[in-house]
């Protein structure tokens, strides 16, 4: 995938991470309050946003869960080593499976209550998921360029 | 037409999961994404065709999910506030005016924003509708289900094809 798309995709996903963190910027502008029912309600399609699960910071929080945040980082972290790196291979389904079922086994665990929901785990687990999807949607996004560039010819 | 009825079906399912709130605090973003990884699926069974899926007709079926979920759900939304008179917007409100009154901005420009939004909930509380409630959440759902749609279905794609290779 040529640099241009690569940079594409790791400005939308800067974009969307600085909307996580969009209440812990309204200290240094004040005026991102105006937007901020509306950015809030944009992230409640994509998280239930309970609000003991939000990772807080100078009693600014999130606007998605801990294992959302982790799930978008992941995805962002990985996306800028894409920028330097362009070669890669795949990981295997069996990885990608494994990582989902530690997520759904503490989604599962911590609402039926057979431990406690700590934010470090959901992060951790989503951090990891969040790579490995991102992976797997980067090889997609190639492929799909590589259908475009092949139908132009 | 009918070669696309599984992500329309796959994106009505996702509508309505959407609107249900213990299935949504369950599934978080995975909702879309998974409603893609079915119809893509779906699609493969009905066509008893299991060679590489098409990134260009993952994306299809992205948009197209993203935009039939968008519109249901946008449409269940603003059906349930016209009957109940009720929705998330109005619980929230008492919780967000105490968070913009704790924001250190200029009283004008916290009033204006506290006056917008104490109209649409009086909108929506004696008419059940709000012409700025609606297309907000419109424009919000086909931007983020549309967008979740498409890449959830190229991961599904990805998925889908890396397990055909598998199983040759």
């Amino acid at each position: 995938m040529s640099l241009k798309f690569r940079i594409v995709i790791f400005v939308l996903l800067t974009l969307w991470l600085f909307g996580i963190f969009y209440e812990w910027f309204i200290p240094v502008d004040h005026y991102l309050s105006i937007t901020y029912p509306i950015i809030k309600r944009t992230y409640s399609l994509v998280c239930h946003q309970d609000s003991h699960k939000l990772i807080e910071f100078n009693n600014h929080k999130t606007l998605v869960c801990s294992r959302c945040t982790g799930i978008y980082i992941g995805a962002f972290l990985i996306s800028l080593v894409f920028l330097f790196k362009v070669h890669f291979t795949l990981p295997s389904l069996k990885i990608f499976i494994l990582v989902t079922l530690i997520t759904l086994f503490d989604v599962l665990s911590t609402t039926f209550g057979l431990y406690d929901y700590t934010k470090i785990i959901a992060f951790t687990t989503g951090l990891f998921l969040g790579s490995i999807a991102f992976l797997y949607f980067y090889f997609g996004m190639k492929q799909f360029i590589d259908e475009l560039n092949k139908d132009r010819i | 037409m009918k070669k696309y009825i599984s992500p329309f079906i796959c994106g009505f399912g996702a509508a309505v999961l959407q609107v249900v709130p213990l299935i949504k605090s369950f599934s978080c973003c995975l909702i879309i994404p998974f409603a893609a990884f079915i119809s893509l699926s779906l699609d493969q069974k009905a066509n008893k065709n299991y060679s590489n899926i098409l990134m260009s007709k993952a994306f299809v079926f992205g948009i197209i999910i993203g935009l039939t979920s968008a519109i249901f759900s946008t449409f269940f939304d603003i059906l349930i506030t016209a009957i109940t008179k009720q929705n998330d917007l109005i619980t929230t409100l008492p919780e967000l005016y105490k968070m913009i009154e704790n924001f250190p901005l200029d009283q004008m420009v916290k009033k204006e924003v506290i006056t917008l939004f104490e109209n649409v909930k009086n909108d929506l509380i004696s008419y059940g509708f709000s012409w700025f409630y609606t297309i907000t959440i419109f424009l919000n759902n086909v931007l983020v289900n549309t967008t979740f749609g498409v890449v959830g279905s190229l991961i599904s794609a990805s998925i889908l094809n890396n397990r055909n290779k598998n199983l040759e």
